[in-house]
Protein backbone atom coordinates (compact mmCIF):
# COMPACT_ATOMS: atom_id res chain seq x y z
CA UNK A 1 0.00 0.00 0.00
CA UNK A 2 1.58 3.27 -0.78
CA UNK A 3 2.12 6.11 1.99
CA UNK A 4 -0.23 8.47 0.84
CA UNK A 5 -3.12 5.35 0.97
CA UNK A 6 -1.84 4.62 4.60
CA UNK A 7 -2.83 7.57 5.40
CA UNK A 8 -6.48 8.32 4.13
CA UNK A 9 -6.80 4.49 5.37
CA UNK A 10 -5.85 5.84 8.80
CA UNK A 11 -7.54 8.81 8.62
CA UNK A 12 -10.55 6.94 7.53
CA UNK A 13 -11.21 4.88 10.52
CA UNK A 14 -9.34 6.90 12.70
CA UNK A 15 -11.39 10.34 12.59
CA UNK A 16 -12.55 11.56 15.55
CA UNK A 17 -15.81 12.56 16.51
CA UNK A 18 -17.79 13.70 19.67
CA UNK A 19 -20.60 11.64 19.08
CA UNK A 20 -23.11 14.43 17.41
CA UNK A 21 -23.66 11.79 14.57
CA UNK A 22 -24.00 9.06 16.92
CA UNK A 23 -26.65 10.62 18.43
CA UNK A 24 -28.85 11.52 15.48
CA UNK A 25 -28.32 7.42 14.50
CA UNK A 26 -29.23 7.19 17.86
CA UNK A 27 -32.67 8.96 18.04
CA UNK A 28 -33.75 8.04 14.43
CA UNK A 29 -32.97 4.15 15.08
CA UNK A 30 -34.60 4.58 18.50
CA UNK A 31 -37.71 6.04 16.88
CA UNK A 32 -37.99 3.32 14.33
CA UNK A 33 -37.27 0.48 17.39
CA UNK A 34 -40.61 2.11 18.98
CA UNK A 35 -42.13 1.93 15.56
CA UNK A 36 -41.43 -1.57 14.97
CA UNK A 37 -42.09 -2.74 18.88
CA UNK A 38 -45.50 -1.56 17.94
CA UNK A 39 -45.75 -3.78 15.56
CA UNK A 40 -44.83 -6.49 17.19
CA UNK A 41 -47.07 -6.27 19.51
CA UNK A 42 -49.62 -5.85 17.39
CA UNK A 43 -49.04 -9.45 15.60
CA UNK A 44 -47.23 -11.24 19.04
CA UNK A 45 -49.67 -13.83 18.97
CA UNK A 46 -50.56 -14.16 15.03
CA UNK A 47 -46.88 -14.22 14.05
CA UNK A 48 -45.23 -15.53 17.11
CA UNK A 49 -47.35 -17.23 19.32
CA UNK A 50 -48.15 -21.02 19.74
CA UNK A 51 -51.56 -20.32 18.58
CA UNK A 52 -50.77 -17.89 16.06
CA UNK A 53 -49.68 -18.92 12.17
CA UNK A 54 -46.29 -20.19 12.76
CA UNK A 55 -46.54 -22.86 15.50
CA UNK A 56 -44.07 -23.20 17.10
CA UNK A 57 -43.41 -27.05 16.04
CA UNK A 58 -43.13 -25.73 12.77
CA UNK A 59 -40.56 -24.21 13.17
CA UNK A 60 -38.47 -26.03 16.09
CA UNK A 61 -35.94 -27.96 13.97
CA UNK A 62 -33.98 -24.50 13.15
CA UNK A 63 -30.34 -25.30 14.18
CA UNK A 64 -30.29 -21.38 15.06
CA UNK A 65 -32.50 -21.17 17.65
CA UNK A 66 -29.33 -21.63 19.56
CA UNK A 67 -29.09 -18.00 19.38
CA UNK A 68 -32.54 -17.19 20.45
CA UNK A 69 -34.25 -16.00 24.10
CA UNK A 70 -37.26 -16.90 22.68
CA UNK A 71 -35.52 -20.68 22.71
CA UNK A 72 -35.80 -20.82 26.45
CA UNK A 73 -39.62 -21.31 26.75
CA UNK A 74 -40.84 -21.14 22.97
CA UNK A 75 -44.53 -22.25 23.84
CA UNK A 76 -44.92 -19.83 26.96
CA UNK A 77 -47.17 -16.76 26.00
CA UNK A 78 -46.10 -15.09 28.88
CA UNK A 79 -42.21 -15.49 28.14
CA UNK A 80 -42.98 -13.93 24.98
CA UNK A 81 -45.41 -11.15 25.97
CA UNK A 82 -42.38 -10.51 28.43
CA UNK A 83 -39.53 -10.39 25.84
CA UNK A 84 -41.60 -8.28 23.73
CA UNK A 85 -42.63 -5.64 26.17
CA UNK A 86 -38.31 -5.61 27.04
CA UNK A 87 -37.99 -4.96 23.25
CA UNK A 88 -40.34 -1.20 23.75
CA UNK A 89 -38.64 -0.24 27.07
CA UNK A 90 -35.28 -0.82 24.90
CA UNK A 91 -36.47 1.03 22.26
CA UNK A 92 -37.69 3.65 24.38
CA UNK A 93 -34.54 4.07 26.56
CA UNK A 94 -32.57 3.83 23.31
CA UNK A 95 -34.23 6.67 21.97
CA UNK A 96 -33.75 8.66 25.35
CA UNK A 97 -30.15 7.93 25.27
CA UNK A 98 -29.77 5.48 29.05
CA UNK A 99 -27.46 3.60 28.78
CA UNK A 100 -28.44 3.25 25.21
CA UNK A 101 -25.68 0.75 23.92
CA UNK A 102 -26.80 -1.59 26.07
CA UNK A 103 -29.93 -1.44 24.82
CA UNK A 104 -29.00 -1.58 21.18
CA UNK A 105 -27.52 -4.72 22.09
CA UNK A 106 -31.18 -5.63 23.73
CA UNK A 107 -32.81 -4.88 20.74
CA UNK A 108 -30.02 -6.67 18.48
CA UNK A 109 -30.90 -10.12 20.73
CA UNK A 110 -34.78 -10.04 20.61
CA UNK A 111 -34.73 -9.22 17.15
CA UNK A 112 -32.69 -12.11 16.02
CA UNK A 113 -35.07 -14.06 18.51
CA UNK A 114 -37.61 -12.81 16.53
CA UNK A 115 -36.84 -13.71 12.69
CA UNK A 116 -35.96 -17.10 14.12
CA UNK A 117 -39.29 -17.76 15.62
CA UNK A 118 -40.99 -16.56 12.90
CA UNK A 119 -38.40 -16.21 9.43
CA UNK A 120 -41.41 -15.93 7.07
CA UNK A 121 -42.40 -12.54 7.80
CA UNK A 122 -38.88 -10.84 7.44
CA UNK A 123 -37.71 -9.11 5.07
CA UNK A 124 -34.44 -7.17 4.25
CA UNK A 125 -35.05 -4.26 6.09
CA UNK A 126 -35.67 -6.12 8.66
CA UNK A 127 -32.34 -7.71 8.82
CA UNK A 128 -30.85 -4.27 8.46
CA UNK A 129 -32.41 -3.38 11.60
CA UNK A 130 -30.78 -6.23 13.38
CA UNK A 131 -27.27 -5.73 11.63
CA UNK A 132 -27.61 -2.11 12.71
CA UNK A 133 -28.62 -2.84 16.23
CA UNK A 134 -25.46 -4.85 16.78
CA UNK A 135 -23.43 -2.23 14.94
CA UNK A 136 -24.56 0.73 16.63
CA UNK A 137 -24.07 -0.98 19.99
CA UNK A 138 -20.23 0.30 18.59
CA UNK A 139 -20.95 3.86 18.31
CA UNK A 140 -20.86 6.89 21.36
CA UNK A 141 -24.16 6.83 20.84
CA UNK A 142 -24.88 8.38 24.60
CA UNK A 143 -22.39 11.40 23.81
CA UNK A 144 -24.52 13.50 22.92
CA UNK A 145 -28.93 14.47 23.03
CA UNK A 146 -28.94 11.83 25.49
CA UNK A 147 -29.57 11.58 29.54
CA UNK A 148 -26.21 9.99 29.72
CA UNK A 149 -24.66 12.75 28.05
CA UNK A 150 -27.00 14.79 31.05
CA UNK A 151 -25.94 12.94 33.69
CA UNK A 152 -21.91 13.16 32.63
CA UNK A 153 -22.70 17.32 32.29
CA UNK A 154 -24.43 17.14 36.43
CA UNK A 155 -21.15 15.55 37.00
CA UNK A 156 -18.51 17.51 35.14
CA UNK A 157 -17.19 15.34 33.00
CA UNK A 158 -15.71 17.08 29.48
CA UNK A 159 -17.36 16.11 26.31
CA UNK A 160 -14.97 13.34 24.90
CA UNK A 161 -13.87 12.21 21.58
CA UNK A 162 -13.64 8.60 20.29
CA UNK A 163 -13.11 6.91 16.96
CA UNK A 164 -15.59 6.62 14.73
CA UNK A 165 -14.47 3.30 13.27
CA UNK A 166 -17.71 1.75 13.87
CA UNK A 167 -19.47 4.50 11.89
CA UNK A 168 -17.50 3.85 9.16
CA UNK A 169 -18.37 0.43 9.52
CA UNK A 170 -22.72 1.32 9.33
CA UNK A 171 -21.70 3.65 6.26
CA UNK A 172 -19.74 0.74 4.38
CA UNK A 173 -22.57 -1.62 5.28
CA UNK A 174 -25.05 0.83 3.36
CA UNK A 175 -22.58 1.52 0.86
CA UNK A 176 -22.31 -2.57 0.02
CA UNK A 177 -26.43 -2.78 0.22
CA UNK A 178 -26.46 0.10 -2.68
CA UNK A 179 -23.67 -1.04 -5.21
CA UNK A 180 -24.91 -4.73 -4.36
CA UNK A 181 -28.02 -4.08 -5.49
CA UNK A 182 -27.06 -1.90 -8.42
CA UNK A 183 -24.95 -4.65 -9.76
CA UNK A 184 -27.54 -7.79 -9.38
CA UNK A 185 -29.67 -5.75 -10.89
CA UNK A 186 -27.31 -5.00 -13.94
CA UNK A 187 -27.03 -8.56 -14.65
CA UNK A 188 -30.57 -8.93 -15.97
CA UNK A 189 -31.90 -7.72 -18.78
CA UNK A 190 -34.75 -5.88 -17.87
CA UNK A 191 -32.76 -3.01 -16.60
CA UNK A 192 -30.46 -3.03 -19.26
CA UNK A 193 -33.69 -2.37 -21.62
CA UNK A 194 -35.08 -0.07 -18.88
CA UNK A 195 -38.02 -1.54 -18.51
CA UNK A 196 -37.93 -2.95 -14.61
CA UNK A 197 -39.75 -0.15 -13.18
CA UNK A 198 -42.75 -1.39 -15.15
CA UNK A 199 -42.70 -4.90 -14.09
CA UNK A 200 -42.11 -3.14 -10.04
CA UNK A 201 -44.95 -0.79 -10.22
CA UNK A 202 -47.73 -3.10 -11.80
CA UNK A 203 -46.93 -6.12 -9.51
CA UNK A 204 -50.07 -6.53 -7.30
CA UNK A 205 -47.72 -7.80 -4.31
CA UNK A 206 -44.64 -5.00 -3.96
CA UNK A 207 -46.96 -1.81 -5.22
CA UNK A 208 -49.10 0.45 -3.14
CA UNK A 209 -51.36 0.97 -6.50
CA UNK A 210 -50.49 -1.38 -9.07
CA UNK A 211 -50.57 0.47 -12.06
CA UNK A 212 -49.29 0.07 -15.77
CA UNK A 213 -47.35 3.05 -16.27
CA UNK A 214 -47.54 4.20 -20.14
CA UNK A 215 -46.46 7.30 -20.11
CA UNK A 216 -43.54 7.70 -22.48
CA UNK A 217 -39.86 7.83 -21.33
CA UNK A 218 -41.14 7.70 -17.44
CA UNK A 219 -40.70 4.04 -17.23
CA UNK A 220 -36.91 3.90 -18.79
CA UNK A 221 -36.17 7.09 -16.66
CA UNK A 222 -36.97 5.36 -13.66
CA UNK A 223 -35.24 2.29 -14.31
CA UNK A 224 -31.78 3.52 -15.29
CA UNK A 225 -32.30 6.70 -12.92
CA UNK A 226 -32.54 3.96 -10.21
CA UNK A 227 -29.22 2.18 -11.27
CA UNK A 228 -27.38 5.58 -11.51
CA UNK A 229 -28.27 6.22 -8.08
CA UNK A 230 -27.57 3.02 -6.20
CA UNK A 231 -24.38 3.23 -8.28
CA UNK A 232 -23.09 6.62 -7.43
CA UNK A 233 -24.60 7.36 -3.92
CA UNK A 234 -22.02 5.37 -2.51
CA UNK A 235 -19.07 6.70 -3.95
CA UNK A 236 -20.39 10.53 -3.74
CA UNK A 237 -21.71 10.23 -0.10
CA UNK A 238 -18.39 10.10 1.32
CA UNK A 239 -16.56 12.92 -0.50
CA UNK A 240 -17.77 16.03 1.70
CA UNK A 241 -18.92 18.23 -1.42
CA UNK A 242 -21.24 15.92 -3.16
CA UNK A 243 -22.03 14.22 0.09
CA UNK A 244 -25.78 16.92 1.10
CA UNK A 245 -26.53 16.06 -2.36
CA UNK A 246 -26.74 12.28 -1.92
CA UNK A 247 -28.56 12.23 1.13
CA UNK A 248 -31.10 14.43 -0.02
CA UNK A 249 -31.23 12.52 -3.30
CA UNK A 250 -31.37 9.37 -0.79
CA UNK A 251 -34.04 10.45 1.10
CA UNK A 252 -35.96 11.07 -1.81
CA UNK A 253 -35.17 7.99 -3.35
CA UNK A 254 -36.16 6.22 -0.18
CA UNK A 255 -39.81 8.18 0.52
CA UNK A 256 -40.57 7.20 -3.07
CA UNK A 257 -40.04 3.46 -2.19
CA UNK A 258 -42.00 3.79 0.38
CA UNK A 259 -44.72 5.65 -0.91
CA UNK A 260 -45.21 3.22 -3.92
CA UNK A 261 -44.24 -0.06 -2.77
CA UNK A 262 -44.94 -1.90 0.54
CA UNK A 263 -42.25 -2.87 1.92
CA UNK A 264 -41.98 -2.68 5.62
CA UNK A 265 -39.14 -0.93 7.48
CA UNK A 266 -36.22 -0.77 4.38
CA UNK A 267 -36.17 2.52 3.19
CA UNK A 268 -36.64 4.10 6.58
CA UNK A 269 -33.89 2.16 8.46
CA UNK A 270 -31.65 3.27 4.93
CA UNK A 271 -32.38 7.05 5.78
CA UNK A 272 -32.28 6.18 9.66
CA UNK A 273 -28.36 5.06 9.35
CA UNK A 274 -27.49 8.29 7.12
CA UNK A 275 -26.21 10.55 9.79
CA UNK A 276 -22.76 7.61 10.00
CA UNK A 277 -21.85 8.84 6.99
CA UNK A 278 -22.04 13.00 8.50
CA UNK A 279 -19.52 15.00 10.03
CA UNK A 280 -20.42 16.07 14.04
CA UNK A 281 -20.20 19.59 12.35
CA UNK A 282 -22.73 18.28 8.95
CA UNK A 283 -24.97 16.68 12.08
CA UNK A 284 -25.15 19.75 13.76
CA UNK A 285 -25.57 22.66 10.91
CA UNK A 286 -28.51 19.78 9.85
CA UNK A 287 -30.11 19.76 13.54
CA UNK A 288 -30.22 23.73 13.16
CA UNK A 289 -32.25 23.86 9.89
CA UNK A 290 -35.04 21.16 11.74
CA UNK A 291 -34.97 22.99 14.66
CA UNK A 292 -35.31 26.89 12.85
CA UNK A 293 -39.28 26.75 12.90
CA UNK A 294 -38.92 26.46 16.46
CA UNK A 295 -36.40 29.08 17.12
CA UNK A 296 -33.82 27.07 18.37
CA UNK A 297 -30.22 25.45 17.52
CA UNK A 298 -27.64 23.61 18.96
CA UNK A 299 -24.27 24.37 19.37
CA UNK A 300 -21.35 21.88 19.09
CA UNK A 301 -19.02 21.18 21.82
CA UNK A 302 -15.46 21.31 22.01
CA UNK A 303 -13.48 18.46 23.90
CA UNK A 304 -11.05 19.83 26.67
CA UNK A 305 -8.34 19.30 24.82
CA UNK A 306 -9.44 20.89 22.00
CA UNK A 307 -10.17 24.29 23.50
CA UNK A 308 -6.49 24.37 25.33
CA UNK A 309 -5.37 24.68 21.62
CA UNK A 310 -5.39 21.58 19.48
CA UNK A 311 -5.51 21.28 16.14
CA UNK A 312 -9.24 21.49 15.41
CA UNK A 313 -9.11 24.73 17.69
CA UNK A 314 -12.28 26.14 16.59
CA UNK A 315 -13.12 29.52 14.97
CA UNK A 316 -14.49 31.37 18.34
CA UNK A 317 -12.58 30.46 21.54
CA UNK A 318 -14.00 28.49 24.31
CA UNK A 319 -16.27 30.16 27.01
CA UNK A 320 -15.43 29.77 30.52
CA UNK A 321 -17.23 26.59 30.85
CA UNK A 322 -15.29 25.34 27.87
CA UNK A 323 -17.45 24.98 25.37
CA UNK A 324 -18.12 27.21 22.04
CA UNK A 325 -20.89 28.96 20.14
CA UNK A 326 -19.72 29.56 16.71
CA UNK A 327 -21.61 28.00 13.73
CA UNK A 328 -20.61 24.17 13.23
CA UNK A 329 -20.31 24.33 10.02
CA UNK A 330 -17.99 27.15 9.79
CA UNK A 331 -15.29 25.49 11.48
CA UNK A 332 -14.60 22.36 13.27
CA UNK A 333 -13.37 18.89 12.78
CA UNK A 334 -12.91 17.68 9.50
CA UNK A 335 -15.63 15.48 7.26
CA UNK A 336 -14.92 11.91 8.32
CA UNK A 337 -15.06 9.83 5.71
CA UNK A 338 -12.99 12.38 3.18
CA UNK A 339 -11.24 10.00 0.56
CA UNK A 340 -10.52 13.38 -1.24
CA UNK B 1 7.71 10.15 14.31
CA UNK B 2 6.30 10.18 17.71
CA UNK B 3 3.17 9.07 18.52
CA UNK B 4 2.07 9.68 21.79
CA UNK B 5 0.52 6.69 23.59
CA UNK B 6 -3.18 8.04 24.91
CA UNK B 7 -6.30 6.63 26.75
CA UNK B 8 -8.48 4.82 23.69
CA UNK B 9 -11.54 7.52 24.64
CA UNK B 10 -9.87 10.73 24.98
CA UNK B 11 -7.54 12.54 22.09
CA UNK B 12 -4.05 13.15 22.66
CA UNK B 13 -2.75 16.24 21.80
CA UNK B 14 0.19 16.66 19.74
CA UNK B 15 3.25 18.39 20.95
CA UNK B 16 4.00 21.56 18.59
CA UNK B 17 5.59 20.68 15.38
CA UNK B 18 4.66 16.88 16.18
CA UNK B 19 2.90 15.48 13.44
CA UNK B 20 -0.23 13.79 15.34
CA UNK B 21 -1.85 10.13 15.09
CA UNK B 22 -2.92 8.15 12.12
CA UNK B 23 -4.72 5.46 13.52
CA UNK B 24 -7.30 5.85 15.96
CA UNK B 25 -5.82 8.50 17.54
CA UNK B 26 -6.28 11.94 16.54
CA UNK B 27 -7.52 12.70 12.94
CA UNK B 28 -5.43 14.64 10.63
CA UNK B 29 -6.57 18.08 11.28
CA UNK B 30 -8.22 20.27 8.94
CA UNK B 31 -7.08 23.71 9.13
CA UNK B 32 -9.07 26.50 10.17
CA UNK B 33 -10.01 28.95 7.45
CA UNK B 34 -7.89 31.50 6.76
CA UNK B 35 -4.72 28.69 7.57
CA UNK B 36 -2.23 27.59 5.39
CA UNK B 37 -2.41 23.75 5.51
CA UNK B 38 1.01 22.19 5.99
CA UNK B 39 1.80 19.19 3.03
CA UNK B 40 0.89 15.76 4.51
CA UNK B 41 3.74 13.91 6.26
CA UNK B 42 4.54 10.38 4.78
CA UNK B 43 3.42 7.38 6.55
CA UNK B 44 4.97 4.09 6.20
CA UNK B 45 3.55 0.93 7.93
CA UNK B 46 6.54 0.39 10.02
CA UNK B 47 5.19 4.10 11.43
CA UNK B 48 1.84 2.39 12.01
CA UNK B 49 3.12 -0.11 13.67
CA UNK B 50 5.49 1.92 15.75
CA UNK B 51 2.53 3.53 16.71
CA UNK B 52 0.68 0.72 17.89
CA UNK B 53 3.38 -0.76 20.14
CA UNK B 54 3.84 2.72 21.81
CA UNK B 55 -0.09 2.58 23.03
CA UNK B 56 -1.02 1.33 26.43
CA UNK B 57 -1.75 -2.45 26.82
CA UNK B 58 -5.48 -1.32 27.36
CA UNK B 59 -6.10 0.34 24.06
CA UNK B 60 -3.71 -1.83 21.43
CA UNK B 61 -5.97 -5.10 22.93
CA UNK B 62 -9.22 -2.65 22.71
CA UNK B 63 -7.80 -1.41 18.56
CA UNK B 64 -6.71 -5.17 17.94
CA UNK B 65 -10.00 -6.53 18.79
CA UNK B 66 -11.79 -3.56 16.62
CA UNK B 67 -10.07 -4.25 13.66
CA UNK B 68 -10.35 -7.67 14.10
CA UNK B 69 -14.42 -7.52 13.99
CA UNK B 70 -14.41 -4.92 11.35
CA UNK B 71 -12.41 -7.09 9.04
CA UNK B 72 -14.30 -10.09 10.25
CA UNK B 73 -18.03 -8.24 9.59
CA UNK B 74 -16.68 -6.94 6.38
CA UNK B 75 -15.40 -10.39 5.02
CA UNK B 76 -18.57 -11.95 5.90
CA UNK B 77 -20.97 -9.65 4.72
CA UNK B 78 -18.36 -10.36 0.95
CA UNK B 79 -19.06 -13.65 1.63
CA UNK B 80 -23.09 -13.58 1.95
CA UNK B 81 -22.85 -12.28 -1.71
CA UNK B 82 -19.75 -14.04 -3.06
CA UNK B 83 -20.21 -16.66 -6.25
CA UNK B 84 -21.03 -20.26 -4.85
CA UNK B 85 -17.49 -21.42 -5.45
CA UNK B 86 -15.35 -18.60 -3.29
CA UNK B 87 -18.52 -18.85 -1.01
CA UNK B 88 -19.42 -22.32 0.43
CA UNK B 89 -15.98 -23.79 0.89
CA UNK B 90 -15.65 -20.63 3.47
CA UNK B 91 -19.26 -20.47 4.87
CA UNK B 92 -18.89 -22.98 7.87
CA UNK B 93 -16.50 -20.33 9.44
CA UNK B 94 -18.99 -17.38 8.80
CA UNK B 95 -22.66 -19.14 9.09
CA UNK B 96 -23.15 -18.97 12.69
CA UNK B 97 -22.30 -15.16 12.43
CA UNK B 98 -24.96 -14.41 8.88
CA UNK B 99 -27.13 -16.93 9.86
CA UNK B 100 -27.36 -17.43 13.22
CA UNK B 101 -27.09 -13.78 14.27
CA UNK B 102 -28.49 -12.62 11.36
CA UNK B 103 -25.56 -10.06 10.85
CA UNK B 104 -25.54 -10.26 6.55
CA UNK B 105 -27.76 -10.45 3.80
CA UNK B 106 -27.91 -10.61 -0.19
CA UNK B 107 -29.51 -7.20 -1.26
CA UNK B 108 -30.58 -7.70 -4.54
CA UNK B 109 -34.27 -6.80 -4.58
CA UNK B 110 -36.21 -6.73 -7.97
CA UNK B 111 -33.42 -7.59 -9.90
CA UNK B 112 -35.55 -9.64 -11.45
CA UNK B 113 -39.15 -8.95 -11.97
CA UNK B 114 -41.42 -9.64 -9.66
CA UNK B 115 -43.37 -13.10 -9.60
CA UNK B 116 -45.25 -13.24 -6.94
CA UNK B 117 -48.83 -14.29 -6.55
CA UNK B 118 -51.26 -12.18 -4.81
CA UNK B 119 -52.49 -14.65 -2.39
CA UNK B 120 -55.96 -14.05 -0.21
CA UNK B 121 -57.61 -16.19 2.44
CA UNK B 122 -60.86 -17.21 1.81
CA UNK B 123 -63.12 -18.51 4.41
CA UNK B 124 -66.23 -20.72 3.40
CA UNK B 125 -68.84 -20.32 5.37
CA UNK B 126 -71.42 -23.27 6.99
CA UNK B 127 -73.80 -21.36 4.10
CA UNK B 128 -71.31 -21.55 1.24
CA UNK B 129 -70.82 -17.88 1.33
CA UNK B 130 -67.83 -16.52 1.06
CA UNK B 131 -65.78 -14.30 3.22
CA UNK B 132 -62.39 -12.74 2.54
CA UNK B 133 -60.08 -13.09 5.90
CA UNK B 134 -56.70 -11.77 4.44
CA UNK B 135 -55.97 -10.29 2.02
CA UNK B 136 -52.47 -8.54 0.77
CA UNK B 137 -53.87 -5.56 -1.32
CA UNK B 138 -52.42 -3.15 1.58
CA UNK B 139 -54.30 -0.22 -0.20
CA UNK B 140 -57.70 -1.39 0.33
CA UNK B 141 -56.93 -1.66 4.32
CA UNK B 142 -57.71 1.00 7.02
CA UNK B 143 -54.44 2.28 8.69
CA UNK B 144 -54.44 0.53 11.68
CA UNK B 145 -55.18 -2.76 9.25
CA UNK B 146 -52.58 -1.81 7.54
CA UNK B 147 -49.71 -1.27 10.35
CA UNK B 148 -50.78 -4.95 11.22
CA UNK B 149 -50.82 -6.80 7.78
CA UNK B 150 -47.45 -4.93 6.74
CA UNK B 151 -46.02 -8.22 6.72
CA UNK B 152 -48.81 -10.63 5.22
CA UNK B 153 -47.72 -10.27 2.03
CA UNK B 154 -44.12 -11.68 3.01
CA UNK B 155 -45.50 -14.81 4.51
CA UNK B 156 -48.50 -15.38 2.28
CA UNK B 157 -47.01 -15.59 -0.55
CA UNK B 158 -44.91 -17.39 0.47
CA UNK B 159 -47.47 -20.24 0.40
CA UNK B 160 -47.52 -20.48 -3.59
CA UNK B 161 -44.41 -22.51 -2.78
CA UNK B 162 -45.07 -26.05 -2.63
CA UNK B 163 -42.50 -26.86 -0.29
CA UNK B 164 -43.56 -23.99 2.08
CA UNK B 165 -47.13 -24.95 1.72
CA UNK B 166 -46.50 -28.70 2.77
CA UNK B 167 -44.18 -27.83 5.48
CA UNK B 168 -46.23 -24.96 7.23
CA UNK B 169 -49.36 -24.24 5.35
CA UNK B 170 -52.05 -26.05 7.11
CA UNK B 171 -50.85 -24.75 10.81
CA UNK B 172 -50.82 -20.90 8.78
CA UNK B 173 -54.50 -21.83 7.84
CA UNK B 174 -55.60 -23.24 10.23
CA UNK B 175 -55.18 -20.04 12.56
CA UNK B 176 -58.04 -18.37 10.45
CA UNK B 177 -60.24 -20.71 11.31
CA UNK B 178 -60.19 -20.55 14.74
CA UNK B 179 -59.94 -17.22 14.74
CA UNK B 180 -63.25 -17.16 12.97
CA UNK B 181 -64.85 -19.89 15.39
CA UNK B 182 -63.63 -17.25 18.06
CA UNK B 183 -65.47 -14.63 16.62
CA UNK B 184 -68.45 -16.49 16.14
CA UNK B 185 -67.86 -17.11 12.69
CA UNK B 186 -67.80 -21.22 12.25
CA UNK B 187 -66.17 -21.73 8.90
CA UNK B 188 -66.74 -24.88 6.63
CA UNK B 189 -63.28 -24.74 4.83
CA UNK B 190 -60.70 -22.16 4.14
CA UNK B 191 -59.12 -21.67 0.97
CA UNK B 192 -56.07 -20.22 -0.16
CA UNK B 193 -56.20 -18.33 -3.72
CA UNK B 194 -54.40 -16.83 -6.26
CA UNK B 195 -55.52 -13.65 -7.54
CA UNK B 196 -56.16 -13.81 -11.42
CA UNK B 197 -55.93 -11.09 -13.66
CA UNK B 198 -59.05 -9.13 -14.36
CA UNK B 199 -61.66 -11.23 -15.21
CA UNK B 200 -60.11 -14.26 -14.10
CA UNK B 201 -61.38 -16.51 -11.70
CA UNK B 202 -59.12 -16.65 -8.96
CA UNK B 203 -57.19 -20.03 -8.73
CA UNK B 204 -57.65 -22.03 -5.53
CA UNK B 205 -54.15 -23.75 -4.60
CA UNK B 206 -55.39 -25.25 -0.96
CA UNK B 207 -58.57 -26.49 0.38
CA UNK B 208 -58.42 -27.16 3.87
CA UNK B 209 -61.26 -28.31 6.21
CA UNK B 210 -62.08 -26.06 9.64
CA UNK B 211 -63.01 -28.68 12.39
CA UNK B 212 -63.82 -26.90 15.29
CA UNK B 213 -62.34 -29.65 17.34
CA UNK B 214 -58.64 -30.62 17.35
CA UNK B 215 -56.10 -29.63 14.33
CA UNK B 216 -58.18 -29.45 10.89
CA UNK B 217 -57.29 -31.69 7.95
CA UNK B 218 -57.43 -31.31 4.22
CA UNK B 219 -56.31 -31.44 1.25
CA UNK B 220 -53.84 -29.81 -1.30
CA UNK B 221 -54.98 -29.82 -4.79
Amino acid sequence: MKRSGLRVFGNFWGERSLGYSAGLFRIAYGVLALWASLGVHLNLQRFYGQEGVMPWARVKHFPEHVYSVLSVAPEDGSWLFGVACVFSVAAFFLTIGFVPRFWSLVIFAINVALQHRNPYVVNGGDRLFVILAALGALLPLGHRWSVDAWIHRKLGREPRQVSVWSQRLIGLQISYIYLFSCFAKLAHAGWWKGNAIYHVMSSQVFAEWPVEITIPLLVPLATWGTLLFEWLFPLAVWLPRYRPYALVLGVAFHVGIDVALVIPMFSAIMVAAYPCYMSDAETVAFVNILLKPLGRRVTMEAPAEVSAGGPTQPAEGPNSSGTRSSHPSSSGPSAPGSLA
Amino acid sequence: MTLTPSDSDSDPVPSKGEPPELVSGASVPTPVEGETAEPDPDVSFADLVAAFTGWPLKKRVLVAVAALFAAFHIGAVLLRGAPKRIKDPLWPLASWYSDGLRMTDTWGMFSLPPKDKLVSIVGIATDDSRIEISHVQQNERDFKQRIMDTRLRKIQTKLVDEKSRNHWGRGYVNYFCKQALARGVPLRRIQLEIQGKAGEAPKIFLNQSCRQNGPARGGLK
